[in-house]
């Protein structure tokens, strides 16, 4: 699986290198969203060119994952749907469908902790999302959402056996 | 890990035995039965069961009976099958 697929130059045949590709995918959101905040608030200074370069990276970052987990759940496609995806294996569509069910036990928990934090956080003297993040949080949300059952497949499925590969 | 995920028991099968007889690659029987080369070896590792149509293409490909390659009990030894008494013909 996930033959010649790779993430900004890094192979994704192993779990491993998988599993980086995911958390950097997640991490690049995180810095892209802290680079915007470095571009606003230091218009004309050094830190916004340290900001545009952080933005850039992540944001190249950022496509470049979101690309290889679309082209990742291609792979995993539904059986005799030949439009949008490219598999007839029935395996691999039952991983696809674990990892939907996975993805939305894990979303329901985030949304779940997220609502309970924000409802505790004000009360308790806690980080509140201020209006200023609010579009950032709800574009992360909707990313993650979008991505989760393809980061699921990526960092569940083992590593192929060295005597079986091609 | 998916270990027969659909069914809960167990099926054997004999695709090793007959992809070797036919000197195939997992790949060559992957591509014959149009589903990835990994499956071919979660198949014979008896890490997935198939379907039912998947297991009437591989009968169709081997031209055997389904019951000739799938069992819910281990299969014996194709050389025991071929010569009960141990090797007396």
């Amino acid at each position: 699986m996930m033959t010649g697929q790779t993430f900004l130059r890094l192979p994704l045949d192993t779990r491993s290198n998988r599993r980086i590709a995911v958390a950097a995918t997640y991490a690049s959101y995180v810095i892209l969203c802290i680079s915007a905040g470095l571009v606003q608030r230091g218009a004309g200074s050094a830190k916004n060119l340290i900001g545009l370069a952080l933005l850039a990276i992540a944001g190249m970052a950022l496509f470049a994952g979101w690309l290889s987990m679309v082209n990742l759940m291609r792979e995993y496609g539904f059986p005799g749907d030949s439009r949008l995806f490219t598999s007839r294996d029935e395996r691999q569509t039952g991983v696809r469908h674990r990892a939907f069910v996975r993805a939305y036990g894990i979303l329901f928990a985030v949304i779940c902790a997220g609502a309970v934090y924000g409802a505790l956080a004000p009360g308790k003297g806690l980080w509140a999302i201020s209006p200023e993040y609010r579009n950032q949080v709800l574009f992360g949300a909707i990313f993650f959402a979008a991505t989760l059952p393809s980061a699921v497949v990526a960092w569940t499925e083992p590593d192929p056996i060295p005597h079986e590969q091609p | 890990m998916q270990k027969n995920e659909a069914s809960g028991g167990q099926i054997y099968n004999r695709l090793p035995v007959l992809r070797a007889e036919r000197s195939m690659s997992r790949q060559d029987l992957a591509k014959a039965l149009d589903v990835s080369y990994q499956t071919i070896g979660y198949l014979e590792r008896g890490d997935f069961n198939p379907s039912l149509d998947l297991a009437f293409r591989i009968s169709e490909f081997f031209q055997l009976p389904v019951e000739a390659i799938f069992s819910r009990k281990p299969f014996r030894p194709m050389s025991n099958a071929l010569y009960p008494t141990g090797g007396e013909s």
